[in-house]
């Protein structure tokens, strides 16, 4: 029976351990790296066979997207492999954790601490030098967002304070 | 009693951040819903432009944009405003508007909004109005808009421009003035005024004025000229009536009379243009160079001789015809009558030159007299023109 640090797993529980891990670092690293590092070359793609005002407004894209969002989504992809490889172990809860502070950064990261601020684009308007700007404030949207990185946070703590107890 | 201790805080914080992800993704996907139903609801309707005007006539324009809004979505829609704000170039406010503070409950439907553009040039500094009707310059147009979903989002929305502005009096001139004259106390001087109108929204409703001054500072006559002008080309010609000289004052000499033009452009509230030149006017006498030719002696009978005498002048004035009767008294040298004409019809088109023979009759005592002095009186509609000349025999 193979043994990963503390904990003992049959061939077949550390193969599907392995395989759940693989497709949610995978899905992750789609979802909360790929998409956001390359939305703006997605955006450009799409947009512009809409035609008119949406193709004008693929470089807004850009701006929703905080420079870090990427970083962020690429550390939760990679967390999250050792993470379910790693569960009911003594390091879970640290993982499990980790895993929360990261999630907490990047929501924070997704909504800009809750103020998005958008620049038009000069051409959406062709007619006149036009520059103009839309922010959004979406502050309280990231605070309900935040409760549930901020509840795993917790929730790795008390797995590693139940592990110490054992 | 310790591991289920745990196992039961780790299962309530996997409950808890359950529920409140799913409690954010509901809050956010509503949030998403309200505003995208929100969208295609907003319907803007024909802009109304009332325009006002200089003392009731053209200085200002109020554009109203009708704006109905429903909101299907389960927000309230709050502090829905708009502002937008124009200035010139050197940063003088032309234009304000503003719609809201609105609030568009969840459910309802087709709340109506108003969004008032105003804009009055009367309300305007006169430099800057006069700046502004006059010059061609870029306009800095500033807008803010904002909304807010309380308690989850708000926008605001700003946005900066430069416009052009095309103005509505250019190439503003007054050309110079043409006199016509009308009869033999009044003449009409047309001072030409155009300019263009480059501008898609005001017309030019104004007046232009002109007086004439004689020499001596009193005014002679007066017009004024009450323009409408949209965009294009503008030209017409303010009319002044004015008062001649008494012409019997200038009967036989030819003149330069002098004249001062002070005239004024108003429009939007504001008098924008001064005009202040001196003009001549040519005045030529309707009868120029009256003179007599070579006279003639020719008996008549026992008492008297007849005296035949060449009479012409011209007509200067190219547009007084002259009429009136013409007459000569003929003295000898010790100054006393001793003969005369009758009266002579004269009747010269404006231009013409009149010529004649007039015949006195004078006392055959005077017919030693070697020199003779003849009194031409010429009666006119506009006075009398008198003349003497010596006659050699």
């Amino acid at each position: 029976m193979p043994k990963l640090l503390d904990l003992e797993l049959t061939g077949a529980s550390l193969a599907f351990r392995a395989v759940l891990g693989a497709v949610l670092a995978a899905a992750a690293f789609l979802f909360l790296y790929f998409v956001p590092a390359n939305l703006e070359a997605l955006a450009a793609r799409v947009l512009p066979e809409m035609g008119g005002t949406f193709a004008a407004a693929a470089p807004m894209i850009a701006a929703l997207i905080h420079p870090m969002l990427p970083l962020a989504g690429l550390l939760i992809a990679a967390f999250t492999f050792p993470a379910v490889l790693l569960r009911g172990s003594k390091l879970y809860g640290f993982f499990v954790a980790g895993l929360g502070i990261l999630f907490l950064a990047y929501v924070y990261l997704a909504f800009q601490g809750g103020a998005i601020t958008i620049a038009v684009p000069e051409n959406m308007i062709p007619a006149y030098s036009v520059t103009a700007a839309l922010q959004l404030r979406l502050t309280n949207l990231m605070l309900l967002f935040m409760i549930p990185p901020v509840l795993t946070i917790v929730k790795g703590f008390v797995l590693v304070a139940g592990k110490r107890e054992q | 009693m310790a591991k289920s201790k745990f196992s039961l805080a780790v299962l309530s914080l996997n409950l808890l951040i359950v529920a409140t992800v799913v409690v954010a993704f509901a809050a956010a996907g509503t949030l998403f819903y309200t505003v995208a139903a929100l969208a295609p609801s907003i319907e803007v309707g024909s802009p109304e432009i009332s325009k006002g005007g200089i003392g009731g006539g053209g200085s200002s324009l109020t554009m109203t944009l009708p704006v109905t809004i429903s909101n299907p979505g389960q927000l309230t829609l709050s502090d829905v405003s708009a502002q937008v704000s124009v200035k010139d170039s050197h940063g003088a406010t032309l234009l304000t508007g503003s719609a809201g503070p609105v609030s568009i409950p969840a459910g309802a439907r087709n709340v109506l909004t108003n969004f008032t553009v105003s804009f009055d040039l009367s309300g305007l500094p006169e430099e800057t109005l006069r700046r502004l009707i006059t010059e061609q310059e870029l306009l800095s147009v500033t807008g803010t808009i904002g909304a807010s979903i309380p308690p989850l989002a708000s926008v605001m929305g700003s946005a900066a421009a430069t416009i052009p502005w095309s103005p509505p009096l250019s190439n503003f001139s007054v050309g110079d003035p043409q006199f016509s004259p009308l009869n033999s106390s009044h003449a009409r001087i047309t001072v030409p005024v155009s300019f263009d109108n480059l501008s898609d929204l005001l017309p030019v409703v104004g007046t232009a004025e002109m007086s004439v001054y004689d020499p001596q500072g009193v005014k002679v006559g007066g017009g004024t000229l009450e323009m409408e002008a949209p965009k294009g080309s503008y030209s017409s010609g303010i009319v002044v009536i004015m008062a001649l000289p008494d012409v019997s004052t200038l009967l036989t000499e030819d003149a330069v009379l002098e004249y001062r033009v002070v005239g004024s452009f108003s429009a939007y509230g504001a008098e924008l243009f001064e005009e202040d030149q001196d003009v001549s006017l040519e005045w030529g006498a309707p009868v120029k160079d009256l003179a007599l030719g070579t006279p003639e002696k020719q008996p008549y009978n026992s008492t008297h001789f007849a005296l035949t005498v060449p009479v012409s002048f011209k007509d200067n004035s190219g547009f007084l015809p002259v009429q009136g009767t013409l007459s000569a008294t003929i003295y000898d040298s010790s100054g006393s009558n001793i003969g005369g004409s009758g009266l002579i019809n004269v009747g010269v088109p404006a231009g013409g030159t009149f010529s004649q023979t007039l015949t006195a009759y004078v006392s055959l005592g005077a017919l030693s007299e070697t020199s003779l002095t003849a009194e031409l009186t010429f009666d006119t509609e506009y006075g009398t023109a008198q003349k003497v000349v010596v006659l050699n025999a």
